[in-house]
């Protein structure tokens, strides 16, 4: 009763104009940020953060919020107009929902893309308010071996995605894992495959090469087919916001994905570290192996709402640390606890006693702020592809200049872009011999916390792997990783066998 | 077996090849130039070389089941002669893009490369490729210099 009596008194607190006003633009903001690429919200919130001096604490921490929550569902729109993902966990949105807007069918994919988000912001919020707590003494007890077996239940599903040539997809997987070995060994402080370059020294960074891989590699096969190309004729070119409501057919395939996706996001979200770029790979996985849908990874819509309802979650599960405990989990976060110190508030377990009056508020508004979402996106899908359907002719050089200063503006630096190239050069010729480019993603995302929890794994227990068995956490999930390793080739074989 | 079949299964021995050169170099310089075990934990070595080493053994599966004609029924189609032209005119736009932007400035150089792309590649005219490329830059420089202070390389000129 305390916690609905709190969150009502969090409505009460919320329903003024202004901070209506402020919550209205941060979220609008959120989205352009997240539609941007190379922009992501940590990146929109640490620009806006000054701006927010002059503001009171509730204004200012609702604007920024919807900021942040807002990010999510901008991802998912240049990633399925255009196979450029805002943000790097709409990478996963964009392997379906790009395939779906090819074939005519981008009205559905960007409307379970935003009912999928709006599911997974609301229940997540839901969560929040009412086992945040109780969840983050949970998440507390993961370390080293957790993540471990986490990040290691991740890549097993590249088991799922191999197609009829699993050797590729394994290659690929190492091969995004090889490259998370360039930079510096977050263990022992080493320099490794860095040729004393400054540039290497910092390693790859995910967001080129993802763009290189989905959009701009993209771009060379739309060059390749040529100016006056007719394989164009599928695209979606109009969109009515009646077609993007979900039909019976359609929920049917969204809403079980979309609840799936929501508890994975809320539950990955928790952890410190984890993220939303995870929990939608996690959460794409584990529908993969759910699916009934021949379609899933060439145009499947519980692919897309199995992501975006993850990646949507997972922010909700990022306030359980921040707010229940202190403790950023991501860089955003990390900015939302600076506004919180910058207004005069005491972050950590106590302060839903000294600022409850305010928390609460800020808990209320997400649940506004995703309604404002849904809205703001279901009208703006139109206008949008409407304009890129007017400028298809100068679509490949307006992508390739969006794609060319989203990446520089990640870090400030020239090298991304040309990352950004090599990628996209690579990933035409990856594409061209049927090398699956997700394993590859994957492997880039998941490799570099594999391999550092690994190893602090081994650190803690003096060199014996016996720490992923003893804890009961990593035991499970470990144990769900083998099953989930041979599960489908085992079922492939069970199904030709009776086939025959 | 056709053209398109011997360029699919050539491009597979290639890359076969390649990720077994990786994979040896990356095992291999991994262990040379870092330890493989330090004094409380496994070193930097042990990640590099135990993936180096996974990589040199698929590739050679994937050369293996290329020369069994393992992929053959899924090539895709070859690029034409023109369209190879066409793909490697954009990439070398984008590499002069990279050379010159630190010289001239991010509005000038991307200026110059959307004319460029837009006349060469997606063969507009020039009386829809200059406005393109124009309102395109100018847009990008108010959405992300003006609204959200990203610093662009300066030229000579000072934008």
């Amino acid at each position: 009763m305390d916690i609905l009596e709190n969150l009502l008194a969090g409505f009460q607190t919320i329903f003024c104009l202004d901070t209506m006003i402020y919550l209205f633009v941060g979220t609008f903001l959120g989205t352009i940020i997240g539609a941007l690429p190379g922009m992501g919200a940590s990146t929109g919130t640490s620009i806006l953060l000054p701006l927010t001096f002059s503001m009171s604490p509730l204004n200012a921490l609702v604007m920024l919020m919807g900021v942040y929550y807002g990010t999510q569902y901008g991802g998912s729109l240049t990633a399925i107009l255009i196979n450029i993902p805002g943000t790097s966990s709409s990478a996963i949105t964009a392997v379906d929902g790009y395939a779906l807007m090819k074939r005519g069918k981008g009205a559905i994919a960007l409307g379970a893309a935003q009912f999928s988000s709006f599911i997974g912001g609301m229940i997540s919020t839901v969560l929040l308010t009412v086992c945040g707590v109780s969840l983050a003494r949970v998440a507390l007890k993961f370390s080293a071996p957790e993540y471990f077996a986490l990040t290691l239940m991740g890549l097993t599903l590249v088991s799922g995605l191999t197609g009829n040539y699993p050797a590729k997809g394994y290659m690929m997987m190492l091969f995004g894992m090889a490259l998370g070995c360039v930079g510096i060994d977050t263990v022992s402080g080493i320099e490794r495959f860095a040729f004393d370059s400054l540039y290497l020294v910092d390693g790859f960074k995910t967001v080129p090469i993802l763009v290189g891989l989905l959009g701009f590699s993209e771009l060379l096969g739309t060059i390749e087919k040529g100016p006056k190309n007719q394989d164009n004729q599928g695209l979606t070119t109009k969109v009515r916001v009646a077609d993007m409501i979900p039909s019976r057919r359609d929920w049917k395939e969204i809403l079980p994905s979309s609840l799936r996706g929501t508890v994975i996001g809320f539950v990955v979200g928790a952890l410190p570290g984890a993220g939303a770029t995870i929990s939608s790979v996690l959460a794409y996985g584990y529908q993969k192996k759910r699916t009934h849908n021949p379609d899933f990874g060439n145009g499947a819509v519980d692919g897309v709402s199995a992501a975006e309802s993850s990646n949507n979650a997972s922010t909700g599960g990022a306030m359980v640390p921040m707010l229940a405990l202190g403790i950023p989990g991501s860089p955003t976060t990390a900015i939302l606890m600076t506004a919180l110190v910058m207004f005069g508030m005491k972050t950590g377990p106590q302060l839903f006693t000294t600022n409850g009056t305010t928390i609460w508020a800020v808990i209320a508004s997400m649940y506004i702020g995703n309604v404002f979402l849904l809205v703001i996106n279901i009208l703006m899908v139109p206008l949008l592809i409407f304009i890129l359907h007017l400028a298809q002719d100068i679509l490949t050089p307006l992508v390739a200049a969006l794609c060319i200063v989203g990446v520089y503006s990640l870090y400030g630096r020239i090298f991304d872009v040309g990352i950004m190239l090599l990628f996209a050069v690579i990933g035409y010729f990856f594409k061209k011999f049927n090398f699956p480019i997700l394993p590859l993603i994957l492997g880039v995302i998941l490799g570099p916390t594999a391999e550092s929890s690994f190893r602090q794994a081994m650190v803690m227990s003096g060199g014996s792997v016996g720490i992923f068995l003893t804890r009961p956490i990593s035991c499970i999930m470990l144990l769900v990783c083998v099953v989930s390793f041979f599960y489908t080739p085992i079922k492939e074989r069970l199904r030709s066998k009776s086939g025959q | 077996m056709d053209s398109r079949e011997k360029w699919f299964r050539q491009g597979n021995y290639i890359t076969g090849g390649l990720f077994v050169a990786l994979g040896l170099f990356m095992s291999i310089y991994a262990l040379t130039q870092y330890s493989y075990m330090d004094r409380y934990s496994l070193g930097p070595a042990f990640y590099p070389a135990w993936i180096g080493g996974f990589i040199v053994l698929l590739g050679l599966l994937i050369i293996y089941q290329n020369h069994k004609n393992r992929y053959l029924e899924q090539k895709k189609k070859v690029p034409t002669r023109e369209a190879a032209n066409r793909m490697a005119l954009f990439v070398i736009m984008c590499i002069l893009f990279l050379v010159v932007v630190n010289f001239l400035g991010m509005v000038i150089s991307l200026i110059l490369f959307l004319l460029a792309v837009n006349r060469m590649i997606a063969q507009n005219t020039w009386k829809r490729s200059i406005p393109m490329a124009v309102l395109t830059t100018l847009s990008i420089y108010l959405v992300f210099h003006v609204i959200f202070y990203i610093n662009f390389p300066e030229g000579f000129l000072g934008f």
